[in-house]
């Protein structure tokens, strides 16, 4: 067919179709140049969405791991401060009740034996310290104290004393020990808590171990030297002055030797808390990375944005002035 | 040559200029009219022995590129077909999510681990095994969510194939009725242009539904075939059978006789992509409905079916029996491998962990079968949960068979796969529809012109006003003879 003529609907239909694209980019480069990412991820990726999928993922994993880091790193400062507090509670303790023995001046020693029961009961009441709902050194049972009262303790200490029948102050330190270490004393009568927790993962390949529990043989020690310290100045199983003396001196002694012991633990304890630092630094830093990759996936250059904006936006303005005048060009108008 | 001669040519003259005009005015008022081909009057001079005398009107053309018209129906048609399937695909990426949005199917998954490292660190806190079950719930419900949109979108697709079944049959009838008309028309020797443009109005209703190729028959009687060869008018109208079925469940599906296939004449015919009737909108829906959604449906399956059996396991939670259901049930029982479609619809958290199903919170962390609370710090259960939707695992079904993958990377392949089927078929609509659009321009361009109509008047005008000048100057001279 020889075009000399136009249907007028074609020409509508052009303009309608062409406004219609125009108005469609425009919306397209404004969403994107007001997100800042691309307003059609699949075609942007090419249909691949796993990468960005997994960078996802990570993103989100992070984040319950940064959960996990902060209350490691919560936990491991209690844990530390706790054992300090056991330190400063012990640290003069065994000199002292040792000097005071052998100064053989039973009001001094007597006052030391004093302060020794009263830091027992301190030491009990710091192994039950709790950061928000956890008690520290429980193990898994998070939700009770981790040791009885000092009471319970002592009580169970001396028919446990008397039953072995220990008369000599070498013979009491042996039942006292043999409880600590039977499985149907301390650990069933004095400790309340439960198993060591699990180590907790604090990056997908990291593990802290924050299982410390009143059950450490360290921390087990200082109850025991200072229990026996209680022991002595509670007096009910102590036969005679001398007796008294002799235990109160062991008592001591095994205090000192118990220190080193500590010392170590709480160097484990912080080599805990470096990890979690160190977990926490990575995390961070991964995250970054992540997030920055995502955004090379994703984002749209604004520049190119605006760009695409303002092209669309000028040609819409030219083609509705096209509209116009191409409206007014009929031949109607003109036939007068 | 005489003066009556003069007269009667004139006269002539007037009527086909009346006649133009009226064609004139008949095309300007259908300007805007689809389907509407321009009328132009056909003359020719006319004769008396060996000399001409006047102007002799032929008839009425009505002014249509076939060939144009008909590759316009076939890209209609395909322009259709590829849209709806890209509509499909469309609609399942939007229903998944997009991984970058953390309300995605893939987004749900994530937030499951995160939660499940979180409640790990503090097993104790009822606000993260909340945190757990929730999370848990949300991937549960989007499951059921995305496969009724599947069930859906296949319910629609059956509803438009029995509406697009009735449009087929009504318009073959009227147009075998037109047929006649036409046929008489021409017959009696009237202008059929109207009827004409009815029927290919009509014609054009259908061939985006099926592309239809259209074969001239005697006294301008028409046969139509589909593209794929199936006779859809050849004097008789044929009729094209479907029931619809209404609610679609998973598994009911064309092969089970559950959902209807398509009959000509009462004769099955295939609805495939290669069958007769192949090409266009009914066999588009067709293929969502048997093809496309229950593949989606079988992937959705075949993740919810890994999701599951990585929590139904005694070694991960040991208060579970061999025979309990894991934190996700099959309607709340335990999964079967047998029971494999359509899981994903009826995949559920276990209410023994869902404090508004009398289920327990605690139980997140110390067994689903746990009868009372455990040690509170207890965090076995989490990290073994969490390893479990970590754990790269053999895949039993679905198009990722064999291959070891975690959990959260399967989801996140499914719907990246979706994803590109869409960007394909977007893309090969998007060239579709473009040729479908450039045909119709073109066709349009063959349309009504009201500058040219009004060019051409000026021109009828102008001969009408010349013609009755020769009929008054014709009176002159016989008035002069008369006054002799």
């Amino acid at each position: 067919m020889a075009v000399n003529s136009i249907g007028d609907m074609a020409q509508t239909f052009m303009l309608r179709r062409q406004t219609t694209r125009m108005k469609q980019e425009a919306s397209v480069a404004a969403q994107e140049l007001t997100t800042g990412y691309t307003a059609n991820v699949g075609r942007k990726l090419g249909g691949d969405l796993t990468r960005v999928a997994g960078l996802e993922v990570t993103l989100s994993r992070l984040k319950g791991y940064r959960h996990v880091t902060d209350m490691a790193a919560m936990t491991s400062n209690a844990m530390q401060s706790v054992l300090g507090q056991i330190d400063a509670l012990t640290e003069n303790m065994g000199p002292s009740v040792l000097n005071a023995s052998n100064m053989e001046s039973p009001r001094i020693l007597d006052t030391f034996l004093k302060e020794g029961t009263a830091n027992f009961k301190a030491v009990l009441a710091s192994l039950n310290s709790k950061v928000g709902d956890r008690t520290l050194f429980a193990g898994i049972a998070t939700n009770g104290p981790a040791v009885a009262s000092s009471d319970v303790i002592l009580a169970a200490l001396e028919a446990a004393i008397s039953g072995a029948g220990a008369v000599t102050a070498e013979d009491m330190q042996t039942a006292v020990t043999a409880w600590f270490d039977d499985p149907a004393g301390f650990a069933s009568i004095g400790y309340l808590g439960g198993a060591a927790s699990a180590p907790i993962a604090v990056s997908a390949e990291d593990r802290a171990d924050l299982g410390v529990t009143a059950m450490d043989p360290a921390i087990k020690g200082a109850v025991k030297s200072l229990a026996m310290i209680a022991l002595a100045d509670r007096g009910t199983v102590i036969p005679n002055p001398e007796t008294g003396l002799k235990f109160t001196r062991l008592a001591g002694s095994a205090l000192m030797q118990n220190q080193s012991d500590r010392t170590y633990l709480a160097g484990q304890i912080g080599l805990s808390q470096a990890r979690i630092e160190q977990a926490q630094t990575r995390n961070e830093a991964e995250g970054a990375a992540l997030r920055l990759a995502r955004s090379d996936l994703l984002a749209v250059d604004p520049y190119e944005a605006a760009t695409r904006m303002e092209a669309a936006q000028t040609q819409l303005e030219t083609l509705y002035s096209v509209t116009a005048r191409l409206s007014r060009l009929r031949l109607v108008d003109f036939l007068r | 040559m005489s003066i009556s001669g003069s007269m009667s040519s004139a006269l002539s003259g007037l009527t086909a200029a009346a006649r133009s005009a009226e064609l004139i005015s008949s095309n300007i008022a259908n300007a805007l009219t689809e389907g509407y081909g321009r009328r132009e009057l056909e003359v020719t001079a006319r004769r008396l022995g060996n000399t001409g005398q006047g102007v002799k009107i032929v008839g009425v053309s009505r002014e249509i590129n076939q060939a144009l018209v008909a590759d316009r129906r076939i890209a209609d048609a395909n322009a259709a077909s590829t849209a709806q399937q890209s509509n499909f695909f469309t609609r399942l990426e939007t229903v998944l999510g997009s991984p970058t949005e953390s309300s995605s199917l893939s987004g749900k998954f994530a937030n499951f681990d995160s939660a499940l490292i979180a409640a790990s660190a503090e097993p104790e806190s009822s606000v993260r095994q909340s945190n757990v079950v929730e999370a848990a719930r949300g991937l549960a419900s989007h499951f059921r969510t995305a496969s009724k949109e599947v069930q859906t979108m296949r319910e629609e697709a059956d509803k438009r194939i029995a509406t697009q079944v009735s449009v087929v049959n009504r318009a073959l009838a009227a147009i075998a009725d037109l047929n006649q008309n036409i046929s008489s028309s021409v017959g009696a020797g009237r202008d059929p242009s109207a009827l004409l443009d009815q029927r290919q109005q009509l014609i054009d209703q259908i061939s985006s539904i099926i592309p239809i190729r259209e074969i001239p028959r005697e006294n301008g009687r028409i046969a139509l075939y589909s593209a794929g060869g199936a006779s859809l008018l050849e004097g008789k109208p044929a009729i094209l059978g479907f029931s619809a079925v209404g609610v679609i469940a998973p598994d009911m599906t064309l092969g089970s006789g559950a959902l209807s296939g398509l009959t000509l004449n009462g004769h099955p015919v295939s609805t495939g992509a290669t069958g007769p009737l192949a090409g266009g909108a009914l066999i588009a829906d067709f293929t969502i409905r048997d093809q496309l959604a229950p593949r989606a449906q079988s992937e959705l399956d075949s993740l919810a079916r890994d999701l599951i059996f990585r929590f139904q396991d005694t070694a991960l939670d040991p208060t579970l029996t061999a025979a309990d259901a894991g934190l996700f049930t099959d309607s709340s029982s335990a999964f079967l491998t047998a029971n494999e479609d359509g899981i994903a619809i009826r995949i559920g958290l276990n209410t023994a962990v869902d404090p508004g199903a009398a289920g327990q919170l605690w139980r997140i962390r110390d067994g689903l079968g746990a009868v009372t609370a455990g040690p509170a710090g207890q965090s076995a259960l989490f990290s073994a949960m969490q390893s479990a939707l970590n754990d790269p695992r053999p895949i039993a079904s679905g198009q990722f068979a064999g291959d070891d993958r975690d959990a959260l990377s399967l989801s996140s392949n499914l719907v990246s796969v979706v994803t590109n089927n869409r960007v394909q078929l977007e893309v090969e609509a998007g060239f579709s529809a473009a040729r479908a659009t450039a045909l119709q321009s073109l066709e349009l361009q063959g349309g009504v012109d009201t500058d040219r109509e009004l060019q051409d008047l000026l021109l009828v005008e102008q001969a009408y006003a010349a013609n009755a000048k020769v009929i008054q100057t014709a009176d002159d001279m016989l008035k002069i003879l008369l006054g002799m």
